[in-house]
């Protein structure tokens, strides 16, 4: 199915990082595909965020190369990667507490740099009307959800090609989780590639193109969402179910 | 008549007090700053503030040498000269001193800050000697404000009403660039979290050094200001100017902006109002005593946001 999309967007080759002496990620190869939508899941501690970090240089990459649309990242400053068209909505959601939501919002046009001097607010502000609604307010006084979707759309404000999201559930209420991942699928279809990192396997496997799932630092499996959900492994480690051929 | 006397006394402390404290606030701006940006006491921010005082007597003697004779044009020239050149020590001390030691411990750049602090002073005290230095005083003249009913005065001299406005016209400036322009936007993102500012495309270091000229540059305007005021400084004045600018960040809330001019503010009244009525020898003991008094019911400061630990 990945085969006949265009170029890769992302591709990762044998890449290593390390945090401090521990090893976080291990010869780990994967690619997104222009137009897909591509999960990452494991458990807590794999390096799912490390693998999301070491995109923008923290920590390096210690070996092995990370190409984005063409140009090779591995070793560009951190502030140089997200005007290549690469947003993250990292862990924890990150937004500036202290600033309206209006300006953090604005803050994600930094991404834009040269390419586009059109930002994109109304288009969000209708995508999110809860922002729009609050976007005078302090961000800090919002809701897990509503800075959650904030997140996201500061992110969006720097019209990505390729937009990370770190376990947008996290944390959230299973009514606020299926309007996130309902939101996921709106941005996919508006033509943004979407690379997604959950523990919530189930639903972030029944959303993505393909999936990938790493261990302990290393790329385990990798196949379609279908094939995963499917698979004896996963559904014993990552969904909880216990398969009859035991 | 003593109601005259003393209203006369408050008066005429009220105007030297907001001087005064308009001075500290705008050296306070530097500390409080780069104290958000980094978390740094950037202790050689006082040295800087005595080399600007340098540099407008120089650029006045320079100026006045090639014939430029008109008082309020000599008075602008000098300021954004001496501004601009007190503003290029201030990035080039930030990127020999502590840019490198940005991923250093926390207190290595508090050494090399001292460090900066030493050079300076004994660099100006052989370039230019250690017997104080003087400017003449370019404005002469002053207002005489009549205060209640009984015949008392309040002097100002032009060079006070000039303090007054650059001062608060600085300041007011400089919080109209943070609040609602997009450097300033990125500066306070930077402060609030640099990790994810740099995520977004911000150049973090860029904001950084920055943040180190701003600051330079408004101990510049407070040097070319007190300079003109008094007329005579030496290599050692950045010192206690320095720390009384530092407790006036600190009174006011470290970190904060307003806090930083407000501390300024009323650390110069309330030496001021001690020094005009009880005794001027211990002005500073009462300065020090209210930043005590302060941290021990306000450990943040007075503006100051308490410091949350994330979880």
């Amino acid at each position: 199915m990945a085969e006949n999309r265009r170029s890769p967007l992302l591709e990762l080759t044998g890449v290593s990082s390390y945090y401090g002496p521990v090893r976080a990620l291990e010869d780990v190869s994967l690619v997104v595909y222009q137009g897909e939508i591509v999960t990452l899941i494991g458990a807590n501690g794999a390096g799912k965020s490390t693998l999301l970090m070491t995109l923008f240089g923290i920590p390096r990459a210690f070996k092995g190369s990370i190409v984005f649309a063409d140009t090779d990242i591995t070793h560009l400053p951190t502030h140089s990667i997200a005007p290549l068209g690469l947003a993250l909505v990292p862990e924890g959601r990150r937004i500036f507490p202290g600033m309206t939501v209006s300006e953090n919002m604005e803050l994600g046009r930094a991404a834009l740099g040269k390419r586009s001097r059109v930002a994109n607010t109304d288009y969000l502000y209708d995508l999110f009307p809860i922002l729009k609604e609050r976007r005078q307010q302090k961000a800090g006084t919002l809701s897990g959800g509503e800075q959650q979707m904030l997140a996201i759309a500061r992110a969006l404000m720097g019209q990505p090609r390729l937009l990370l999201l770190d376990e947008p559930s996290l944390g959230l209420a299973p009514m606020v989780v299926k309007k996130i991942f309902a939101l996921i699928r709106s941005i996919v279809q508006s033509g943004t590639t979407v690379f997604l990192v959950e523990q919530n396997a189930n639903q972030a496997l029944q959303l993505a193109d393909r999936g990938y799932v790493l261990v302990n630092g290393l790329v385990r499996l990798t196949g379609t969402g279908q094939e995963l959900l499917a698979n004896p492994e996963v559904r014993q480690a990552y969904l909880g179910k216990v398969t009859s051929e035991g | 008549m003593v109601a005259t006397m003393a209203l006369e006394i408050f008066a005429q402390q009220t105007v030297n007090g907001l001087i005064l404290g308009a001075t500290y606030g705008l050296i306070a701006i530097g500390y409080t700053m780069v104290y958000g940006i980094i978390g740094m006491i950037n202790f050689a921010h006082g040295e800087i503030y005595m080399v600007s005082a340098y540099l407008a007597a120089i650029f006045l003697a320079v100026l006045h040498f090639f014939g430029l004779t008109s008082v309020p044009l000599l008075l602008v020239a000098v300021l954004l000269a001496t501004v601009f050149v007190t503003a290029l020590y201030g990035w080039f001390v930030e990127k020999i001193a502590y840019r490198p030691l940005r991923h250093s411990t926390r207190l290595a750049p508090l050494i090399t800050a001292i460090g900066v602090s030493l050079i300076l002073q004994n660099y100006v005290r052989i370039a230019q000697g250690a017997r104080s230095q003087g400017i003449p005083s370019l404005l002469q003249g002053s207002f005489v404000l009549p205060v209640g009913d009984q015949g008392g005065v309040v002097q100002i001299t032009h060079v006070q009403l000039l303090i007054i406005i650059v001062a608060f016209l600085s300041m007011a400036v400089l919080t109209f660039i943070m609040q609602q322009t997009s450097m300033g936007r990125a500066c306070r993102a930077t402060e609030q979290d640099r990790i994810m500012a740099a995520l977004l495309g911000i150049d973090t270091n860029r904001i950084i050094a920055i943040v180190f000229v701003i600051g330079a540059a408004m101990a510049a305007i407070a040097g070319v200001l007190v300079s003109l005021n008094y007329g005579s400084f030496d290599f050692h004045i950045g010192f206690i100017t320095g720390i009384k600018a530092f407790t006036a960040a600190v009174l006011g809330g470290i970190g904060s902006l307003p806090g930083a001019m407000l501390g300024g503010l009323i650390l110069g009244l309330a030496e001021s109002f001690f020094a005009g009525f009880v005794n001027s020898d211990y002005k500073d003991v009462f300065a020090f005593s209210l930043l005590v008094l302060v941290l021990i019911f306000r450990p943040s400061g007075l503006l100051g946001q308490p410091q949350i630990t994330k979880v």
